[in-house]
């Protein structure tokens, strides 16, 4: 059976359709009495007149409407802004399967790559005029290496790596404009004339602690870490020839006076090259020889209590170690330098066997000169290191280089005259220098003793042979 | 399948007179009508349904189809106008004689009266009804419409629109025979 809303519906539509009323409540007895009352009362609904307004009335309706309409401001055409086209069209790239984009977790992950997409683009934008030491110079670094990376046509690489090296130069410039103490990366062309040096033509000042690696000649590309000073001098923390192969190693020029030789390599990297700085022993006769020079030497650190043999003035004394002349020489307190030797005229033979101790390990010098992103991992360290100083929670500290405000003061006390055991004695934890260019023989045998740190005490074996 | 009004509403929030003006024929005898069985006065009636009209204009951006059919709105506007003009006129339903019906065409002045006054309840008896019984019925009989179009009118299913109308009657009747019966 029905029920009565159907009834009464179907019964209403028989009624519409000009039905007889008592045909319909036959076919639902059971529901005659009460349907009978409900469609007497729809027929008198029906009956009522259709009552429709007058024609001025409804003029003056739409003329009423017509006047809001014009009172009202309504927008000319509703274009989203840009970040909601944005929105849009990343949605629309990432939209997802009904099933996935139904997940929150994934929507969230979505949208945090996005965001980190976005932020790395603003800082990539930001950084784009930071200078060295700033925060955001690493992510610059970064983002030109990346671009080197991702470059594979040798054209677009080399141009895209001189517009680098402009940079670079421009950096520089800028922050000796500016006054600032600041310590980046620079390569190009090194010339030496009376004395000076200078990277295509930006001059720059070596130190007693820069740390020369191979061997450099006038004219060679090199690959130079300075640091700008406030007074707009720019020192070199160190220097070593671009890896073409020939500089390092290699005889320098004849003339002295464009080539130089400043430090063998045994001297600087022992533990690397030791073989190679014995197989070299003899400097070239026209070489320039840089004694007395502290500034031209190169320098062989010995990182904590290296041990370093006997720089002294042996004057190439072959014999038993009978060296007659101990060079005792204190660094210079105020740089902290480690022991230079200087004029050693006869072979120069430096058997590094505390390896661990002798690598040259300067501030800021990457242990391997051919992994740049070792350097830009330095930068990165360097830039969480510095993340309090920003913050502001942490007192700022200076970027100097740190060779200068941390090296220690080495002691080097050569044991007087030790009938050819001079006795070096390094105490502090600082970088202690050997002089490369010593022509003697001195053996650095610290680590044998046992006292690799900690103040060691070697022998510097005067039987240098 | 998209609202019929809703290309209408959509061009109505740019602002274009048109969409407005065709609004305006779908459903101003529409309003009216809700309007003039509710009151019984036609000037009412035809004054009320022109403020409808006037509000839809000064509230189409806040419209939506998808939330509520444009007629059940315009009904809802209508509705709370007759309670304000009521209000403010601090009387009780005023039953007119029909303006349009003349002297000289009352055939039988004793019929015609009863016709009226039997008019008259049946309007006041509408006002016993709730709100969504009154929609219907006043769709269903006075402006002849179905089941099928009620229920698009007014956002609602032909069982739902089945079912207002029997309790919507019912409750008339009762209204009707002395009862009162709002739900």
């Amino acid at each position: 059976m029905d029920t009565i809303e159907t009834s009464l519906d179907i019964c209403l539509a028989r009624q519409k359709a000009g039905a007889d009323l008592d045909e319909c409540l036959k076919d639902y007895p059971e529901q005659a009495a009460e349907l009978a009352g409900l469609l007497a009362l729809a027929a008198e609904l029906r009956a009522l007149p259709s009552i429709e307004p007058r024609a001025e009335a409804v003029a003056d309706g739409r003329a009423m409407m017509l006047a809001a309409i014009r009172q009202e401001s309504f927008p000319a055409v509703v274009v989203p802004s840009w970040p909601q086209r944005f929105v849009e069209r990343v949605e629309a790239i990432f939209r997802l399967p009904p099933n996935l984009g139904s997940q929150p977790m994934l929507r969230f992950a979505l949208g945090i790559v996005i965001a980190v997409l976005l932020l790395s683009q603003v800082a990539v934008a930001a950084s784009a005029n930071s200078l060295p030491g700033d925060a955001l110079y690493p992510v610059k670094r970064s983002w030109e290496q990346m671009r080197l990376t991702f470059t594979f046509a040798p054209a677009q690489r080399t141009e895209l790596a001189d517009q680098f090296t402009d940079t670079r130069r421009r950096e520089v410039a800028a922050l000796i404009a500016q006054g600032r103490e600041a310590t980046t990366e620079i390569e190009g062309t090194l010339i030496r004339v009376d004395g000076a040096w200078s990277v295509d033509g930006l001059s720059i000042q070596p130190q007693a602690t820069t740390v020369i690696e191979g061997r450099l000649v006038s004219g060679k590309p090199v690959h130079v870490q300075i640091h700008t000073l406030k007074d707009g001098r720019v020192v070199a923390n160190w220097i070593k020839p671009m890896a073409s192969g020939s500089q390092t190693g290699g005889v320098a020029p004849a003339n002295g006076d464009e080539g130089f030789l400043t430090a063998e390599p045994a001297a600087v990297t022992p533990a690397a090259k030791p073989a190679q700085a014995i197989e070299t022993p003899e400097p070239p006769a026209a070489a320039e020889n840089l004694q007395g020079n502290p500034e031209t030497t190169g320098a062989a650190p010995a990182a904590g209590d290296a041990e370093v043999g006997p720089q002294d003035d042996n004057s190439g004394q072959k014999d038993d170690g009978a060296q007659t002349g101990m060079a005792t020489e204190e660094p210079p307190a105020d740089k902290g330098a480690g022991e230079v030797g200087r004029g050693n005229h006869g072979k120069p033979t430096a058997t590094p066997v505390a390896p661990g101790h002798n690598k040259p390990n300067p501030p800021g010098k990457p242990r391997s000169s051919k992994s740049g992103s070792y350097t830009l991992l330095q930068e990165w360290r360097s830039m969480f290191n510095n993340l309090p100083t920003w913050l502001g929670i942490a007192p700022a500290k200076s970027q100097a280089p740190s060779r200068a405000v941390t090296a220690p003061r080495t002691s080097v006390q050569a044991q007087g005259s030790n009938n050819g055991n001079p006795s070096v004695t390094a105490k502090g934890t600082g970088n202690a220098y050997a002089n490369g260019a010593n022509n003697g023989n001195a053996y650095a045998n610290g680590a044998s003793n046992g006292n690799g740190s900690g103040g060691g005490s070697s022998g510097g074996n005067g039987n240098n042979k | 399948m998209p609202h019929p009004d809703a290309e209408l509403l959509a061009r109505a929030k740019r602002g274009e007179e048109a969409a407005f003006v065709e609004l305006y024929e779908r459903y101003r005898l529409s309003v009216h009508t809700y309007i003039y069985y509710r009151t019984n006065d036609r000037n009412l009636s035809e004054e009320l349904t022109s403020e409808v009209f006037t509000r839809l204009v000064r509230k189409i951006q806040t419209l939506t189809v998808d939330k509520s059919p444009l007629l059940a709105w315009l009904y809802t506007v209508a509705h709370n106008l007759i309670v304000d003009s009521y209000r403010h006129s601090q009387t009780s339903v005023w039953l007119p004689l029909d303006e349009g019906v003349e002297a000289g065409d009352m055939a039988d002045p004793t019929v015609e009266v009863d016709r009226r006054l039997r008019k008259s309840q049946l309007i006041e008896a509408l006002n016993c009804l709730t709100e969504a019984q009154r929609q219907v019925i006043v769709l269903k009989f006075m402006e002849g419409r179905s089941n099928a179009e009620i229920g698009q009118l007014l956002g609602k299913d032909e069982g739902s629109v089945k079912s207002l109308q029997h309790r919507g009657l019912g409750a008339l009747r009762r209204a009707l025979a002395g009862e009162s019966e709002t739900q």
